[in-house]
């Protein structure tokens, strides 16, 4: 037995049927934009701050003409730098079988000697370079993908004016290249530029850089004031043609990465809101209506002996229904539909692996106190009014 | 009547109605005994009180001044709380617009009362006093005025009240209907002690009744004592 105040409420649920799928629907398509975005964005996030931890992405990078390797201790030595690496990084035109314009490209130096300390690779198929291993390079996984390329191919490079035939032993993905431009590119197109990493001891001796570097990356410690350490590379680096150095705000991919991610926060807010103040505009004109032409049924109930909580409640428990099941279906539309838009944003991002968090929070409970304070609020107001209802015409 | 106990009794009760500035006496002052078991009907023009005074002592609202007392209780000093649980145990109400939930069968209509009552008879028991336990699963728009006026009744009639308010029962029906509606509330008096109250319109309906009370201008003209009581078959419409 469900009770007649109940029976009345299904009754009433299901003649208006269309109006309360069209209002569960609006509700629900908000919550599932709110619940795919942010899922989304949080999944971002943790993908990103774990790729750029595990492979150590650095915070600042500075570019420079040449600098004996000296000049990276002086660098080094600046309060708050804890890692410091310095690089040869080069230019290259890449020459591409049945491309009539060449691609372009960028050489940058691997440690024969270890590891590197920052931004360091991941290694998706292939292998890593052997220790002072000429002529064989490891290559990013986009430039790899789009030329249909095999392990061990050749390519040819012109490095410093001279025509190099390099072999490709890896696939690699880098923390500096999740989002890969060429300077000056408005998109990314992995066709006509290729990212390669490559024996130190090698690229010194192709480009005569033997000794000097020319691109330095540095950690800082963890409360280390960054501005203050990048003024000081700036000053020691200026001698050698060092350009301005810049932070992880600046780093080209880190910008577009942060940037898409603030693209989703506001798609993700803004869309849902647009959404659950249309459901929820919508639930008052129902409930008003329903309120409004039920006054002198209320103004019944309170004359037979129901409390105003009771009939305020029975009212509510139509807010109720239409929370729950817009919530529900707009919970696993949104948990669904995130998988799909999950691999659809990683696919413009190279990332290591992919962490994918489902957001839950506290929006269904909010979209039904956005709701509930409506009907509440048309109940209060008709309280009174019923009182003078059942009393009917009580001057007559 | 007089051996019998007092259900109601109001002493100098008056009730204003404020609109802004303008200020309604709508009762001014009314003194009357209602004694147990007794059938009363109201007479008087609109405006003379009568509604205000039956839903001031049904609980629907509040005399401004004077005293209801509902067996030796001032309703006065009850709470909105209290008030809900008065009108919920010992109040039944029928209005002119029956008032039926018309998304209820005629049995759940009866049984949106008996669930919230202390002490109420079986749904199907107070239909079949109304005799519609052939109707108890037809929605109100299935029914028939003098049908559903006889629903909001039972309805009244199953939470056992100890008193029953009629506000123009009969207003919305024609005189054949009208008289199966009296039928069923001088029964409902009759069987169960309930005292009634009936607000009319209709001078002839109070001739059923054990005494007839005229308002006028707010206040109790005239109390006048039915000898001899005549059923609602006899009565000219």
């Amino acid at each position: 037995m469900i009770g007649a105040l109940n029976q009345k409420l299904l009754r009433e649920i299901w003649q208006l049927k269309g109006q309360m799928v069209a209002i569960i629907l609006v509700m629900a398509a908000g919550i599932a934009v709110f619940v795919l975005m942010f899922g989304v964005v949080d999944s971002l996030k943790l993908t990103k701050n774990t790729y750029y931890d595990r492979y150590q992405f650095a915070d600042i990078f500075v570019s420079l003409k040449r600098a004996p390797e000296s000049v990276k201790q002086r660098v080094g030595e600046i309060p708050g730098v804890s890692i410091i690496e310095s690089r040869v990084v080069f230019g290259v035109t890449l020459q591409i079988k049945n491309m009539i314009e060449p691609a372009s490209g960028k050489i940058i130096s691997l440690p024969d000697s270890h590891d590197p300390l920052l931004n360091n690779l991941y290694l998706r198929s292939g292998r890593f370079l052997y220790p002072n291993e000429e002529n064989a390079v490891v290559v990013d996984e986009s430039f790899f993908t789009a030329h249909g390329f095999n392990l061990g191919d050749k390519i040819s490079v012109i490095m410093n004016g001279y025509k190099r035939q390099l072999t490709m032993v890896g696939v690699v993905l880098s923390p500096e290249y999740v989002y890969s431009i060429a300077p000056g590119a408005l998109m990314p197109d992995s066709k006509r530029y290729g990212l390669f990493w490559m024996s130190r001891r090698s690229l010194e001796a192709a480009v005569n850089m033997k000794g000097a570097f020319n691109d330095l990356s540095i950690k800082v410690d963890r409360n280390a004031n960054i501005e203050n350490i990048k003024q000081s590379v700036d000053s020691i680096l200026k001698p050698y043609g060092g350009l301005i150095a810049y932070g992880r705000d600046e780093q080209i991919s880190n910008f577009f990465v942060e940037n898409e991610l603030k693209q989703l926060y506001s798609m993700g807010l803004m869309a849902p809101i647009v959404f659950l103040s249309v459901s929820a505009f919508l639930i008052n004109v129902v409930m008003t209506r329903q309120i409004s032409t039920q006054r002198e049924l209320i103004g019944m109930l309170k004359a037979v002996g129901y409390r105003n909580i009771e009939i305020s409640l029975h009212y509510l428990k139509m807010v109720l229904v239409i929370t729950g099941v817009g919530s529900i279906i707009g919970l696993s539309l949104g948990g669904l539909d995130g998988n799909r838009y999950d691999k659809n944003v990683y696919g413009v991002f190279s990332f290591s692996h992919i962490k994918v968090q489902l957001f839950i929070r506290s929006h269904g409970f909010c979209g039904f106190l956005l709701h509930a304070s409506g009907v509440y609020w048309n109940l209060v107001c008709d309280s009174k009014c019923c009182e003078s209802t059942s009393s009917g015409s009580d001057a007559s | 009547m007089a051996d019998k106990p007092i259900s109601f009794k109001t002493q100098d009760l008056k009730k204003v109605y404020r609109t802004g500035e303008t200020e309604v006496a709508a009762l001014r002052g009314v003194n009357i005994e209602i004694t147990e078991a007794e059938l009363i009907v109201m007479l008087g023009p609109s405006g003379s009180g009568k509604s205000t005074f039956m839903n001031i002592i049904g609980g629907l609202d509040r005399a401004s001044s004077g005293n209801v007392l509902f067996c030796g209780q001032d309703l006065a000093e009850l709470s909105e709380k209290e008030l809900t649980y008065f009108r919920r145990e010992k109040v039944g109400f029928v209005f002119q617009a029956y008032n039926l939930v018309p998304s209820l069968t005629v049995l759940e209509n009866v049984a949106l009362v008996t669930e919230i009552a202390p002490n109420p008879m079986d749904p199907m028991q107070a239909l079949d006093a109304m005799g519609l336990n052939n109707r108890a699963n037809h929605f109100p728009s299935q029914l028939s005025g003098g049908e559903q006026q006889r629903v909001a009744i039972a309805r009244a009639l199953a939470k056992q009240p100890d008193v029953l308010l009629c506000d123009e029962p009969t207003g919305a029906l024609d005189s054949e209907t009208g008289i199966v509606v009296l039928k069923a509330l001088m029964d409902v008096n009759a069987k169960f002690g309930t005292t009634c109250i009936i607000i009319t319109h209709n001078a002839a309906i109070a001739q059923l009744a054990h005494r007839v009370i005229h308002f006028a201008d707010g206040d109790v003209s005239l109390v006048e004592v039915n000898k001899i009581r005549k059923q609602p078959e006899q009565i000219e419409w």
